[in-house]
């Protein structure tokens, strides 16, 4: 048992250096991860928030109630600036305008009925509510969530206190931000690095002999599999780390406290900013997983590796443009669950549940599950090709 | 140095029962049959003859339409027998990112072999096939001849029974193809060899059986000795009837 041991992890040792030491995997992984360090830290030298006295003014609300008194100072501070998003980030109410601006754009975008009260509505506590409550009304009935799930949301919306407190969430975020773009760009980087994992023993003419040998046939598939889950792992926390250093390094772990509705405000989970980021950090972790086991199984199915960097390469852009409408049931709601799609959605989350032998399930807890059903499959599916050749 | 398998006392057999092997509409092997023992066997037959199509069989990594390959009667698809296999296929590759060294390493652990083992046995077959000065360079720098002789030292790690090698002498130079031979024959003497050639010459001298094939049936078995006189005039001429 232990010399069979030794010998799978001396083949790791081999197929890690294949993956790594492959023509293309360090210069994909230094561009993508320079890129993400690249944009970030672009936007703090170019405008620093230390420079603008972000903080400060930010800090100058913190822990007050978003009440009436709060609002009709920044209702004040909106007249005099020529309406919300005339406040510029001198004044202190800066990122509260940008945060009502923000609910009242999602209001403004997803219903034709209520588009017209919008911007007739008063910057009063009742107002700003109401509008909450008739946004997310609204969201229930566009995603058509039955009546129990409704009620399973009015639930968790009553137990976040209202008014809410604010408090400055500003690094948090921004931290937020970097998940969808770190995604995307890892499908590429895995579609590049990992679609050579089996389809490359044909193209370097080297499969006859790997397939002659005992290990060759019988395990090689679940070590090339888990090296190709290493390099998924790791080149998606070097692209997460290179997203996040700027945000660390300028704001540290500034509104980590923060609640989540005042980064997404839609959004009826009763957590902190750093709770919700701890889940955002799991789901990216494991949609790095799916998505590395998504190109081996295509590696192994189509033995080429353009095929199979092809295939995920237009996965990743009909991601990006295929909308599905919601009367379109589970079919909608899975396709939404794809990694890039849940980490990047914004003021408006999807509430659609899915409930399992009575387990109720947000979109963050089915995407996860999905992921680790969708892995698992792809390995018994790549056992099962790999076999056959 | 010991290149051959200890069990030199034991009988081997490898036994191919009426195989065949068909592509659409094509017959690549069609309902051969013959029986290897401890030596070397020569497999001569112009280009499409079938003999890639067979040894590929022999190695378990082509399944037959029909019929059945057994090794002292286990059948080749069996996990046991590859760790008694050794085999050099005609076209290969290497990877590049490796060196000689770590292509063997690789191979070692492919066929089960400990580390220490392995490194010992890699560092033998570097000496024996001339790369040992080269063995810390990367593949993608090796010529033809080069990696030829790599696939060989490949071939030969485990201390094959049954040692399948498809045109191995392609690329190698005059000098190479006669310690080539020399090796093969030192090999033959305890375990099974199967050398396909299109070139008699190379199997003339060290052959024990010959094995003829054209258009994927067996055109002739049997010894050859010296006192038949010409192997290469009694192939050309069974070709062209």
């Amino acid at each position: 048992m232990e010399a069979r041991v030794a010998i799978y992890v001396e083949l790791l040792r081999f197929e890690l250096r294949k993956i790594f030491r492959g023509r293309i995997a360090i210069p994909a992984l230094a561009v993508s991860a320079g890129m993400l360090l690249g944009i970030a830290l672009i936007n703090y030298l170019v405008i620093s928030p230390y420079d603008r006295g972000v903080y400060e003014r930010e800090a100058a609300l913190e822990g007050r109630a978003l009440d009436d008194a709060l609002l009709a100072e920044l209702a004040a501070e909106a007249e005099e600036a020529g309406g919300l998003s005339g406040i510029g980030p001198d004044s202190p109410y800066y990122h509260l305008a940008g945060y009502i601006s923000r609910m009242q754009g999602t209001y403004l975008t997803i219903g034709e009925g209520l588009e017209s009260e919008a911007g007739n509505r008063e910057l009063t506590a009742a107002s700003v509510y109401q509008m909450r409550e008739d946004l997310l009304e609204y969201i229930y009935d566009y995603f058509r969530l039955s009546d129990a799930d409704k009620q399973w949301w009015k639930e968790k919306e009553a137990l976040i206190e209202k008014p809410f407190v604010w408090r400055a969430n500003f690094g948090a975020y921004s931290m937020k931000s970097v998940f969808g773009a770190a995604m995307n760009l890892f499908c590429m980087i895995a579609a590049v690095c990992l679609a050579g994992v089996y389809a490359g023993e044909k193209g370097y003419r080297t499969d006859s002999f790997v397939l002659s040998t005992r290990e060759g046939k019988r395990s090689l598939w679940l070590v090339k599999f888990i090296a190709g889950e290493i390099f998924a792992l790791a080149a998606g926390t070097l692209l997460l780390i290179a997203g996040m250093v700027p945000h660390l390094l300028f704001n540290g772990l500034h509104g980590i406290n923060a609640p989540w509705q005042l980064i997404v405000p839609l959004c009826a989970y009763s957590y902190t900013a750093g709770q919700m980021l701890a889940r955002y950090v799991l789901t990216y972790y494991l949609g790095c997983l799916v998505i590395g086991a998504m190109v081996m199984l295509f590696s192994v199915l189509f033995m080429n590796s353009m095929a199979a960097a092809g295939m995920i390469c237009i996965g990743l852009v009909l991601d990006l443009f295929l909308s599905l409408p919601p009367h379109l049931g589970l079919l909608s709601q899975l396709r939404y669950l794809t990694p890039a799609q849940v980490l990047i959605n914004s003021s408006m989350a999807d509430p659609r549940l899915l409930r399992i032998f009575g387990l109720v399930l947000t979109p963050l807890q089915s995407a996860r599950l999905v992921y680790l059903i969708l892995t698992v499959a792809a390995a018994a599916t790549v056992r099962s090709l790999y076999r056959r050749l | 140095m010991e290149l051959t398998t200890e069990r030199t006392s034991k009988h081997m057999e490898l036994k191919i029962d009426r195989v065949s092997k068909q592509y659409r509409n094509k017959i690549a092997v069609d309902r051969l049959s013959a029986t290897l023992h401890t030596g070397v066997t020569g497999l001569l037959g112009a280009n499409g003859a079938g003999k890639t199509t067979l040894m590929r069989m022999i190695c378990g990594v082509l399944t037959p339409t029909s019929g059945e390959i057994t090794y002292n009667g286990m059948p080749v698809s069996e996990e046991r027998y590859r760790s008694v296999l050794g085999y050099l296929p005609q076209e290969f590759g290497c990877y590049p990112e490796f060196s000689g060294r770590d292509f063997l390493l690789y191979f070692a652990a492919l066929k089960g072999m400990p580390r220490n083992e392995a490194e010992i046995r890699s560092e033998e077959l570097l000496e024996t096939v001339g790369l040992a000065d080269v063995s810390k360079k990367r593949v993608r720098t090796y010529s033809g001849g080069m990696k030829q002789r790599l696939g060989i030292a490949q071939a030969l790690l485990n201390r094959p029974q049954v040692l399948i090698l498809d045109e191995p002498t392609a690329g190698l130079d005059p000098m190479e193809r006669v310690r080539f031979r020399e090796l093969i024959g030192e090999i033959g003497k305890s375990s099974i060899v199967l050398l396909s050639t299109h070139i008699v010459s190379d199997v003339e001298h060290i052959a024990d059986h010959i094995l003829m094939m054209k258009d994927g049936e067996l055109l002739w078995q049997g010894e050859w000795k010296e006192s038949d006189g010409s192997l290469e005039e009694f192939y050309l001429r069974e070709f062209r009837e």
